[in-house]
């Protein structure tokens, strides 16, 4: 393929012109709120409104989050909590259920299957798991958050799927020497299906992260509101991060800084954003194969 | 005769003996593996708690008149009357047509985009750019339909809105896209689009990469250019991939983007983007009127169940593969 025709080039040209135009589709809105957060209110009416790079860059959008608002700091600390708690506690049921769906011995196995996928293919419905959550005294309290998220049957028939195609003599010769269940599980079945495992941990994570409408179902108490719930309050106006100020503060911020009301907004965007991407590198080497493997067979 | 006899009556013996040494056998291996039954156990009681008592629940609260403070058992049972409600109410189907209207955009505008856009990557010759443009497209799927909302916000808003404030240093007219009737259908899809055209490209390109290029070789050879190659080789091999996505798609129609749609939905725009979930949502949780709600849910659910089976049968006949 030395020579390439001219269809061939042409194609070429507008295949890439294509994906660059959805590139920077993606990319820029996140440029242009980083941006926003920073650029000072004075700055904008001065440069027309569309700035990009500001030429004095304010970090008061920020500060505000720090400082005045414990509520964004008080929303981040739930999000870690439920995040990382609620993964773990994902990951042990899954792990422990695929183990047992993963062993062709077991009688009794099909069934067990059959039961998880029930539950994928026939939900329970919004407000019977409301009920349940609030019959289990749960609501008002982070469990809301993290106990109804624990039982994923996808993760678990994939992770099962993963265990599966561990060799049956690895399992064999631990038994002879005299290994029980939970050290077979731990020691190599684990360790063998950690790749799997790592996928359906962070998604579970991500999942995690970016919920928000369980929190607006099961909680009223603002102080266990995530970030997510808090961002959503503070987009819609509900929630005003300098509603604690008084006016006569509001004015003797210097007029470099001060920011108006939607770029204030900008700042809990990106404070919310940056944990993605602060694990999107590590969960790029990851996705491609857990995305193949819920694919291929779940 | 005496011999005949004997060989009829060691048959049901035998058959016997086996019976009894059948179960024996199983319920000696069960013994065997106890532990194992032992860590399924609590397994299954979080499968039960937290997936089947809502599943049973749900049957029940449709068919009583729930009152939260007399509880399950308290409340009357009232037979159908609550669907025969869900079914009277003027908003009904206008709210099932929004679901499927939208469902249907949602299909049309977003399946065939991450197809189209995983040919134009495979095919692409720069390996590098091919490479970091998946990194960067691939982001948004990651973002909570909130921070979606967020950078929805800032692009769209009347005021501070990057189009609006555009449109404006034009000498144009302000649009409020937000909350507009008109606009409402092409922000959602879009908004969906966004978050997933990137990661929708994933399954066919790895059914991509699985291409012989030997193909792509000899057809060059017979001088096949890109719409040839694409319709002779391309298409013909990741058809059982397209298919299986399509019918997956069909199966989740009934599923609308409930937690998309209830972030950009308003006053205005309920007309045009009230789905079954937001419906729900309301009825339920905002009104308190759980046996309604419940009924609409569970007709969704049951409908659902339908459709999914029904994709599933679909996707394993036509793809050679199913969801399960």
């Amino acid at each position: 393929m030395a020579v390439h025709s001219l269809g061939e080039r042409s194609y070429q040209f507008i295949a890439a012109t294509i994906i660059l135009a959805c590139t920077v589709v993606m990319v820029f809105p996140l440029i242009w709120v980083v941006s926003m957060s920073i650029t000072s209110q004075h700055e904008l009416m001065r440069r027309g409104g569309f700035v990009i790079i500001p030429h004095r860059p304010t970090f008061y959008g920020y500060e505000l989050l720090w400082n005045r608002s414990s509520i964004v700091l008080q929303a981040f600390l739930v999000s870690v909590t439920r995040t990382l708690v609620g993964t773990l506690l994902c990951l042990v049921v899954t792990t422990v259920g695929a183990y047992v769906a993963a062993r062709p011995e077991l009688p009794g196995r099909k069934l067990f299957i059959v039961l998880i996928l029930i539950t994928i293919i026939f939900p329970g419905g919004m407000i019977p798991t409301f009920l349940v959550v609030r019959r289990l005294g749960m609501l008002n309290s982070i469990w809301a958050l993290i106990v109804p998220m624990m039982v994923n049957g996808w993760a678990l028939l994939i992770i099962k799927q993963f265990m599966q195609n561990i060799p049956g003599e690895i399992n064999d010769s631990a038994f002879m020497d005299g290994a029980g269940e939970w050290t077979v599980l731990v020691r190599i079945s684990v360790p063998m299906a950690a790749p799997a495992l790592a996928a359906i941990g962070l998604f579970t994570a991500v999942g995690h992260w970016n919920a928000w409408f369980d929190a607006l179902i099961y909680v009223d108490e603002a102080l266990l509101y995530p970030l997510q719930l808090v961002l959503r309050n503070v987009i819609n106006g509900v929630l005003s991060l300098q509603s604690g100020l008084a006016q006569e503060d509001l004015a003797a911020i210097p007029e470099a800084v001060r920011l108006d009301a939607d770029s204030v907004k900008m700042s809990v965007i990106v404070v919310t954003t940056l944990p993605i991407l602060c694990v999107y590198p590590f969960l790029q080497k990851y996705f491609t194969k857990g995305m193949y493997l819920g694919a291929v067979k779940g | 005769m005496s011999l005949r006899f004997g060989s009829t009556a060691s048959t049901p013996a035998v058959a016997g003996h086996l019976l009894t040494r059948q179960p024996r056998r199983l319920w000696r291996k069960m013994v065997r593996l106890r532990a194992l039954y032992a860590m399924a156990l609590p397994v299954l009681a979080c499968f039960v708690v937290l997936k089947y008592w809502p599943m049973l629940l749900q049957f029940v609260v449709a068919l009583k008149d729930y009152q939260l403070g007399r509880g399950i058992f308290g409340s009357r049972w009232v037979g159908l009357r609550n669907f025969v409600q869900v079914f009277n109410t003027t908003d009904f189907l206008a709210v099932l047509s929004n679901t499927v209207e939208i469902s249907l955009l949602r299909l049309i505008f977003g399946f065939f985009p991450p197809l189209i856009l995983a040919i134009l990557l495979h095919d692409l010759w720069s390996k590098r750019f091919r490479r970091v443009a998946q990194t960067l497209i691939y982001i948004p799927h990651f973002f909570s339909w909130v921070i979606i909302y967020g950078l929805a916000y800032s692009i769209f808003a009347p005021g501070s809105g990057m189009i609006n404030k555009l449109l404006v240093s034009l000498g144009s007219q302000r649009i409020d896209f937000l909350t507009s009737p008109l606009w409402f259908r092409p922000l959602i899809i879009g908004t969906a689009l966004f978050k997933e055209l990137g990661w929708g490209t994933i399954i066919y390109l790895a059914a991509l990469s699985s291409i012989d290029p030997q193909l792509y070789e000899a057809a060059a050879i017979d001088g096949a250019g890109p719409i040839k190659r694409l319709i002779h080789i391309t298409i013909p091999s990741i058809q059982d991939v397209i298919i299986f996505l399509l019918m997956i798609a069909l199966g989740f129609i009934l599923h609308a983007g409930g937690e998309q749609i209830l972030l950009f939905l308003s006053g205005p725009t309920m007309r045009v983007g009230d789905i079954i979930d937001t419906w729900v949502y309301r009825h339920g949780l905002v009104n308190m009127e759980f046996s309604f709600a419940t009924a609409v849910g569970l007709f969704q659910s049951l409908f659902g169940m339908v459709l999914i089976i029904a994709a599933n049968y679909l996707a394993r006949r036509y793809a050679g593969r199913g969801l399960w």
